[in-house]
């Protein structure tokens, strides 16, 4: 079976890219997603894997949705 | 996620809930290929370079009207009661307007990039241009990802993504000479940058050794392409198929017995292709090792179009041969590729092997690998039978 099902691991560290600086200083350069309950999801987009076309969370702005990342290996 | 995808169904139709996928996957078909076999009718969204960033898979994340994240740990049961049916926004404010999703402003970034000179603003043209323009510019989006890693090295998501964009470049005609090795070894920059990055570690993996995989990545597409065909629906057609590597079983043995095989010209006797007429190119996955670990060689035989090369199908198949160093051991150490399914053809051939490092060594070490060949010139040209010697290194660390 394809995984992506199953195996969650933990999260860890500082903030989405898009842009935003989260080098440390002195340290190795380290992103990670990590949204936090209670603050705003940061915002993204990318393209529809079926017609190409940009799809953004602030889109759906009004409505509420459920982000799910996953993976087809 | 075929789970989820029924859970989510109800609310989504009755207009209560946006559901968003995020793929993790390189192939943008394979994963047309996933939600079409689970019927998911949700839209999906490429990440073929993890922009999002996401250490791991499968993660949902409950975001409410306001754009504000609610939950982290979603669960089915509760979804209706705890954020479905909840409201949020305790002092009764309008949320914000909805923005309309645009394309990012290319040349701007670019400009940015050549103005600030900073790593971030040279990545972030390197995502939009490998989201956006894909394979058209890849190029491009190599070089802004080298620029972004001449400012700092240590940017293991550019090292990644720029992994992406030459394992993209090695799927298409615009290929250049090591496309896949550098990809590997840009993987493995950043897997040793931030080991921790499950995302990353998947991607070697695909191509890597059967004794490090969890599972075979790809060996539901077969399943899933009869599954849909019974329902009387086309399949996705996958212009990357799975093969070797993306879809071995794990194998935690090293059966290296040779048996009875013998090289098939140990003297080296036959012609060897010094025209090149056969392009032959090896990828090492991963890069290095430590002694008495494994490595999975892929190599790549493809005939030179300058010299409208095609292989002779009216013959005996192509082989190819490994002598390992003493203390090396090899599995399989004779390959046979398969034929094409008409007298000439000129696709590529791959074929993959193992290879486990001797104990107690380091270094580089040389193997020798030959391939043997009928290969013919142009349409109705002059066929011969040919030897290529293909060397190759595995480097062993301390």
């Amino acid at each position: 079976m394809p995984s992506g099902v199953g195996t969650m691991l933990n999260l860890n560290l500082i903030t989405l890219a898009c842009g935003c600086v989260c080098a440390v200083a002195g340290s190795a350069y380290a992103g990670g997603y990590s949204p936090r309950v209670g603050e705003p999801h940061p915002d993204f987009v990318l393209p529809d894997i079926a017609t190409g076309r940009p799809v953004s969370l602030s889109q759906f702005r009004g409505q509420k949705v459920l982000l799910v990342h996953f993976a087809s290996w | 996620m075929p789970a989820w995808n029924q859970e989510v169904e109800e609310y989504v139709r009755d207009g209560r809930l946006v559901v968003l996928g995020i793929a993790q996957e390189q192939h943008p078909q394979r994963n047309r290929l996933f939600t079409q076999w689970h019927e998911i009718d949700w839209p999906v969204l490429h990440d073929p370079i993890n922009l999002m960033q996401v250490t791991g898979v499968p993660i949902e994340v409950a975001i409410d009207e306001q754009g504000i994240v609610r939950a982290t740990r979603v669960k089915a049961e509760t979804l209706e009661q705890d954020f479905i049916n909840k409201t949020f926004s305790a002092d009764g404010a309008k949320p914000s307007e909805p923005v309309k999703a645009k394309r990012p402003d290319l040349a701007a970034l670019r400009r940015a990039a050549e103005q600030a000179r900073s790593a971030d603003a040279w990545r972030e043209l390197g995502d939009a241009l490998v989201l956006w323009e894909g394979v058209a510019k890849v190029d491009d989006a190599i070089e802004a990802y080298r620029q972004a890693i001449g400012i700092r090295p240590d940017d293991g998501d550019a090292h990644f993504r720029l992994g992406v964009c030459y394992r993209m470049r090695y799927e298409t005609e615009g290929r250049q000479p090591a496309d896949f090795q550098t990809a590997v070894d840009h993987w493995t920059s950043a897997r040793t940058i931030n080991p921790n990055q499950y995302i990353w570690r998947r991607r070697i993996e695909q191509y890597g050794p059967r004794l490090t995989k969890p599972y075979p990545f790809y060996d539901w597409v077969q399943t899933a392409r009869s599954e849909i065909e019974e329902r009387a629906e086309k399949p996705i057609e996958l212009n990357t198929l799975p093969t070797g590597s993306e879809l071995a079983q794990p194998d935690r043995g090293f059966d290296a017995g040779a048996g009875d095989v013998a090289s098939p010209d140990p003297e080296g006797r036959v012609f060897r292709d010094t025209q090149k007429m056969i392009l032959a190119e090896v990828t090492v996955v991963p890069p290095h090792v430590k002694a008495g670990e494994t490595v999975r060689v892929h190599v790549s035989l493809r005939p030179n179009a300058a010299r409208k090369a095609h292989w002779n199908n009216e013959a005996e198949p192509l082989r190819l041969w490994i002598d390992p160093p003493a203390g090396f051991e090899v599995q399989p150490r004779l390959l046979n590729a398969p034929q094409g399914d008409r007298p000439e053809t000129a696709e590529p051939r791959r074929l993959e092997f193992e290879v486990r490092a001797a104990t107690g060594v380091s270094g580089t070490f040389k193997l020798n690998a030959y391939a043997l060949y009928y290969v013919c010139e142009d349409a109705g040209g002059t066929c011969m039978f040919l030897r290529q010697d293909i060397p190759f290194s595995v480097t062993v660390d301390k």
